[in-house]
């Protein structure tokens, strides 16, 4: 989980989500308190999604809207 | 006059003579004197050396069959007393290059300089490259007088304890070590020559090879997330207020391991970052979760997404940290996350 | 643009009653000089000092580096915007230069600030001001100022400074002691000029830029910071900015980040290229890319539009370097990525990491698209350094800055040449 994904695909990490900003890599304080959970809890379950995908290569996961459905359910 | 230094040939079943893929599992044999190119081979060494035995084996013999070969060209060697061995070229043939590098490395075992010849990415260099000197060649075989030329001189040099310059200079395949060197140009001067001969298409070469990134079988999925154990790691400074082990802010070579059993979510009051690699004011005065994420995690725990934290995270600065510091801590941390049984790792990079 | 340099030989530095420059020596009239530096109340200390190259000398604690230089004619001041000073456009007209010599300001930066709330420099235990110095003879006299006659202006501040407080004052000391230099030759014929005609263009020859990815302060000290790496004053996190390389030659680009200064930026690669401009290139811009943009996106946009002022520069080649090494880095190697999709042949030019026998690459990480770079080695130097009978920099040196030094192995974070520009012949090759 990092904000710049560049660096660990580049070094061969085989699962790499994108986060929001180096100072703050699991979510966004400009954001509203709401929002920003929201943020931080799509940014985790892409994470632990991504630990349920198969890859063969270094892989760059990005948190999107889908998996909030998925932690509402 | 001295005596003439003492050469060892090697060459699979092809080069040697002997035949093409039937007879690829030709165990080990030696011939006496050169034998194929060890002739061009010969010529190229002149009078101050002699190929004093030729060993051939098949390809698919000695690498299938390493346990046999190995001992069988130690063997030889001991009996043959070569100065230095020189094995193929192999170009791009890939078992040959193996062959070859294999026959290298027993020979630099028993302190015998070994040179071969093969294409940068023959898999005797991806294997071996470290170990291995091998005259860089491309995969066409009509350059081999050439090719047995440049791997002459370089045996010759090894054998009288004469220092080798750069790859790029002395023709060789690098052998991942990088070693600083006085140019006659500044660097700005190079990088302006570089840049206009790349520019007029003429060749340069760049000083810099930018392999030796790690190449990492990534592990098999989890099955199912509810069933998991999961871990967390974090490279982002985080420490309990106060930094009681001292963690440092910059080339960290240690870890430390931090109990969150009962730990909800980590706040400002009992915990902050020492990372001096970044502006650590968010996490120090609003919320260090943002550099792990564990009330997230806890909340996605409770609703049973996961089955459950590992009681500890673990914790490094990751700013300005040594490769080979990097690579043993992770290596103890997984070991550590695998014998507790963790299914899987949330590591925060900031 | 066009600019004329002309260049005074400095080949010795003397104490005397008047501050001037006559056949090479230059005079200094010390009481003078410190008055001026003491107008300024927040400035609680100062001496000057002179140092030659074969001196038994350390000279420590380091805020920046800088060759006098005037502006007699032409618009603007030479290191425009900096401490207040005009922003009018430099790189016209002329400038003269103090050759030989340079002014070293040195200074404690406060670790924290009175409220606490900042770090200057390191953070670690390790301090990297440690390894920055200058020996102006031994085996470890190897960096350009080991080479040239220097003017150290020392300076304390009173107890409580603020980092950027200090370093404004420290900044306009600096400045004001260039200027005093500098002016000494004003009226007089230098003893070479050499002209840097940037409106001739060849049009059979390829146009190159040169790209330097300089790390901004902001991310620490916010964007209204003196401190790191100015642009006409201006430190904060940009676009890239279009410069003339004469812009940069008159100090357009001034300031010191961590332990990089401004002379290494001004003083080498650039006139080198202005050089050869005309005869085997066209050297048609600086493109100063700012770096520690903290989301991925912002480096990648930066690096795009680097690329786009480089196609509409009609440049073919381009030389990009850095500054900085983690995530900074990363938007040097976008760049390079990014200029060469759009068809520019880019040589990245660097100090790299440790090899760590074989354990790790040359660089945090790479693209497909680095297909010629030049080493300036790992900044380590292996020799060490021996004692010296005098130390400049401080009021009263730590006895251990008298000492021997053991050698400093080269490696992420840690350089003593900080040579990003090429100024050595050093560098490291594949072995």
């Amino acid at each position: 989980m990092t904000a710049m994904p560049a660096i660990p695909l580049s070094v061969g990490a085989s699962r790499v989500v994108r986060g929001v900003r180096v100072p703050h890599v699991c979510g966004d304080p400009a954001l509203s308190e709401d929002r920003d959970h929201e943020l931080r809890a799509r940014i985790v379950t892409t994470a632990l999604n991504a630990l349920t995908t198969p890859v063969s290569t270094p892989t760059l996961f990005e948190p999107d809207q889908t998996v909030l459905e998925e932690v509402a359910r | 006059m001295a005596e003439a230094i003492r050469v060892v040939h090697y060459l699979n079943q092809f080069f040697g003579g002997m035949g093409g893929e039937a007879q690829a599992y030709e165990p080990v044999q030696v011939k006496p004197g050169p034998v194929g190119p060890g002739r061009a081979l010969q010529g190229a060494l002149g009078d101050q050396a002699t190929i004093v035995g030729t060993l051939i084996a098949g390809d698919n013999y000695f690498t299938e069959e390493l346990d046999a070969a190995k001992p069988a060209v130690e063997a030889y060697l001991d009996e043959l007393r070569p100065d230095a061995v020189i094995a193929g070229p192999a170009f791009d043939a890939g078992r040959y290059g193996l062959a070859c590098a294999e026959v290298c490395r027993i020979a630099s075992a028993r302190n015998i300089p070994a040179v071969t010849g093969m294409h940068p990415d023959n898999a005797g260099i991806l294997t071996y490259r470290n170990d291995v000197l091998a005259v860089s060649t491309g995969t066409d075989s009509t350059e081999m007088v050439a090719i047995l030329r440049q791997m002459a001189t370089l045996a010759l040099k090894r054998v009288r304890g004469t220092e080798l310059g750069p790859a790029v200079a002395e023709g060789y395949v690098p052998t991942g070590r990088r070693q600083e060197v006085m140019h006659d140009k500044y660097g700005y001067e190079r990088a302006a020559d570089m840049l206009l001969a790349r520019m007029a298409a003429k060749p340069y070469h760049s000083e810099m090879c930018l392999t030796g990134y790690d190449d990492v079988t990534p592990a098999p999925p989890l099955r199912d997330l509810k069933d998991a154990v999961i871990g967390l790691v974090s490279s982002g400074g985080l420490v309990p207020r106060g930094n009681r082990d001292r963690l440092v802010g910059s080339k960290a070579e240690q870890f430390f391991k931090y109990d969150i059993e009962q730990v909800g979510s980590l706040t400002v009051e009992e915990w902050e970052s020492v990372h001096g690699g970044f502006g650590t004011l968010i996490l120090n005065t609003k919320d260090p979760n943002y550099a792990m994420p564990l009330s997230t995690v806890r909340y996605l725990e409770d609703a049973g997404h996961i089955k459950q934290v590992y009681p500890q995270f673990f914790s490094t600065t990751g700013n300005a940290t040594a490769v080979s510091a990097a690579r043993r801590m992770g290596g103890e941390i997984a070991s550590e996350l695998t014998a507790n049984r963790v299914d899987g790792v949330l590591l925060v990079a900031t | 643009m066009k600019l004329e340099v002309g260049t005074f030989p400095v080949h010795d530095i003397v104490f005397g009653t008047q501050t001037r420059w006559q056949d090479g020596v230059l005079s200094v009239d010390k009481d003078e000089l410190l008055a001026l530096v003491m107008e300024d109340p927040y400035i609680a200390w100062a001496d000057i000092d002179v140092t030659r190259p074969g001196d038994s000398v350390r000279i420590v604690q380091i805020r920046d580096i800088v060759e006098p230089k005037v502006k007699v004619s032409g618009p603007g001041v030479t290191y425009p915007g900096i401490s207040g000073r005009d922003v009018t456009t430099v790189g016209q007209g002329r400038t003269h230069r103090l050759g030989g010599m340079t002014l070293i300001a040195c200074s404690e930066m406060p670790g924290f600030n009175p409220d606490g709330a900042h770090w200057w420099g390191t953070t670690s235990v390790e301090g990297r001001s440690d390894i920055t110095f200058i020996d102006m003879s031994g085996p470890g006299a190897v960096t350009p100022f080991a080479h040239t006659i220097n003017l150290c202006l020392q300076m304390e501040p009173h107890q409580e400074s603020y980092a950027d407080d200090w370093n404004r004052a420290s900044n306009a000391a600096v400045l004001k002691l260039n200027d005093r230099l500098a002016e000494t030759t004003r009226g007089f014929e230098p003893h070479e000029i050499t002209t840097y005609d940037l409106d001739y263009r060849d049009n059979a020859l390829p146009n190159i830029v040169f790209v330097p990815a300089l790390a901004s302060a902001e991310y620490r000290f916010g964007p209204r910071t003196s401190l790191g790496t100015n642009v006409y004053g201006i430190g904060r996190l940009t676009e890239p900015w279009l410069l003339q390389p004469t812009e940069m030659i008159d100090g357009a680009v001034f300031g010191t980040y961590m332990e990089h200064f401004t002379w290494p930026i001004m003083e080498t690669i650039v006139p080198h290229l202005c050089s050869r401009h005309g005869q085997e290139f066209n050297f048609v811009g600086c493109i100063v890319v700012r770096s520690n943009w903290e989301a991925q996106a912002e480096k990648q946009l930066m690096a795009n539009r680097a690329a786009q002022m480089a196609s509409a520069l009609g440049a073919n080649g381009a030389i990009v370097t850095t500054n900085q090494r983690g995530q900074r880095f990363v938007e040097t190697v976008l760049t390079v990525q990014a200029l060469e999709r759009v068809g520019v042949d880019t040589v990245l030019m660097t100090e790299e990491e440790d090899n760590e026998n074989g354990n790790a690459p040359p660089l945090l990480m790479s693209v497909p698209e680095i297909v010629s770079a030049v080493s300036t080695g790992t900044g380590g130097v292996e020799v060490t350094f021996p004692r010296v009978d005098r130390v400049l920099g401080l009021r009263q040196p730590d006895p251990i800055w008298y000492e021997e030094k053991p050698p400093i192995h080269g490696r992420y974070g840690v350089t003593h040449l900080h040579d990003f520009y090429g100024f050595g012949k050093q560098g490291c090759m594949d072995f």
